[in-house]
């Protein structure tokens, strides 16, 4: 095209629907486009405190009603979190996409946030290299786990384990799991579970004395963001027993659990209960200080 | 007519599915996965063409609410997607998809390919 592009604006200038149709546009020819209605970006800027006013859109210079790029950021204390970057198609390679990445870092400068997190598709090699040229570092692979409505767990073991389950005061709950030394995703971490108006917590204790917590979103077609914290007991097996009764009480929801770390020792706990690896993605941080 | 359901929220797609399919088939359009959901209950399609990615529900989770429909148990689902094939075949596989299709489809071969997954013929 060989015209300038590049007019930044915020996206607080714009409406959650002229966002969503400007995002799926952006990712249309994705391998992994992960489309969004206005309900579902609504619900994802609400569930990862995406800050719209720090979010940006490039408009095109010769049409400013065309939104050629957008990207998100989500803020939490010292840390920022850049999400949901996309370029139309026919626009990539003019720069949008380094403009979109130097105006979200630079924000997150001005505001004195230290580390800048993101992820890449595992496999999307030019997105991880325009990343790396503004200085990130990849730290883990993450893993996205399905689990297909009914499937059948083999491990006997699995579903004989008597369990004693109760329901958890969800702010009790999540304060311990923020306390934990684990260091979930963004996706995952305390702030976000505080989000989640819907969110469920259950306690299970087995006659053996492993213990776990269990945190999921639950609808009529899946079951969202499993979470297994394990309180008592070998990661792998408390993990497996757990997810056991939670599938054998909700047999028919499709299950889906975003971005767990690759040699988490829940994994095989969440591959013998009948997940399977999905796909992954690449986790990356900046440090802007 | 057989009766073609596609669900796609891709408009471009749409119009070119439905220049390549038309003629043939009474073909039906969902633009999302509930609305795919209701449909496949409501016509009881012969082939039901899911793109994976859609807006409200991935396309493997509408697939699996289709099959818990005792009507539709056995209904040919076929899986429209640009994911790699090793990751394609683990969802036909985990989702008992009858298969899939790669994105960009190759518009030469795309209807004899249909027409296959209609006859049970479709290569593996």
């Amino acid at each position: 095209m060989g015209r300038e592009i590049l007019n930044t604006q915020s996206a607080i200038n714009y409406s959650i629907e002229e966002l969503t149709e400007a995002y799926n546009q952006t990712r249309q020819d994705y391998i992994v486009p992960m489309p969004m209605t206005p309900a579902r970006l609504q619900a994802y800027v609400d569930a990862y405190d995406v800050d719209l006013k720090s979010s940006c859109v490039v408009l095109d210079e010769e049409d400013s009603d065309l939104i050629i790029g957008l990207g998100m950021l989500g803020r939490r204390h010292n840390r920022s979190w850049i999400t949901r970057v996309g370029v139309l198609p026919y626009t990539r390679k003019l720069g949008a996409g380094g403009e979109i990445i130097t105006h979200l870092i630079e924000t997150s400068k001005r505001s004195n946030i230290q580390f800048t997190w993101l992820e890449v598709i595992y496999g999307n090699d030019p997105a991880q290299r325009l990343f790396m040229r503004n200085h990130f570092k990849q730290t883990r692979e993450l893993m996205v786990l399905r689990r297909p409505p009914m499937t059948t767990i083999t491990d006997r073991k699995l579903l004989a384990m008597p369990a004693i389950v109760e329901e958890c005061d969800k702010e009790d709950a999540i304060s311990e799991f923020a306390e934990s030394s684990e260091i979930p995703n963004w996706l995952n971490q305390a702030e976000t579970l505080r989000n989640l108006d819907d969110l469920l917590v259950k306690r299970i204790v087995f006659q053996s004395g492993w213990e776990g917590r269990l945190f999921y979103e639950l609808t009529t077609l899946q079951i969202k963001r499993v979470i297994v914290q394990v309180i008592n007991g070998p990661a792998e097996q408390v993990t497996a027993a757990s997810l056991a009764w939670l599938h054998q009480e909700h047999l028919m929801p499709d299950a889906v659990c975003e971005n767990f770390e690759v040699n988490d020792p829940r994994i095989k706990g969440y591959l013998r209960a009948g997940y399977f690896e999905s796909f992954r993605r690449v986790e990356m941080v900046r440090r802007n200080h | 007519m057989k009766k073609v359901l596609y669900v796609e929220d891709n408009r471009a797609n749409r119009i070119l599915i439905g220049r390549l399919l038309d003629s043939q088939y009474d073909l039906v359009f969902a633009e999302d996965g509930e609305t795919g959901l209701r449909l496949a209950e409501e016509i009881q399609p012969d082939l039901i063409l899911m793109d994976i990615g859609l807006p409200d529900f991935d396309g493997q989770t509408v697939g699996a609410m289709i099959r818990q429909i005792p009507e539709l148990k056995d209904v040919r689902i076929v899986a429209l997607t640009a994911w790699p094939e090793a990751a394609v075949s683990e969802l036909v596989s985990r989702y008992n998809f009858n298969g899939s299709i790669s994105k960009p489809i190759d518009v030469s071969t795309f209807p004899a390919l249909v027409e296959s997954y209609l006859n049970d013929a479709a290569p593996n």
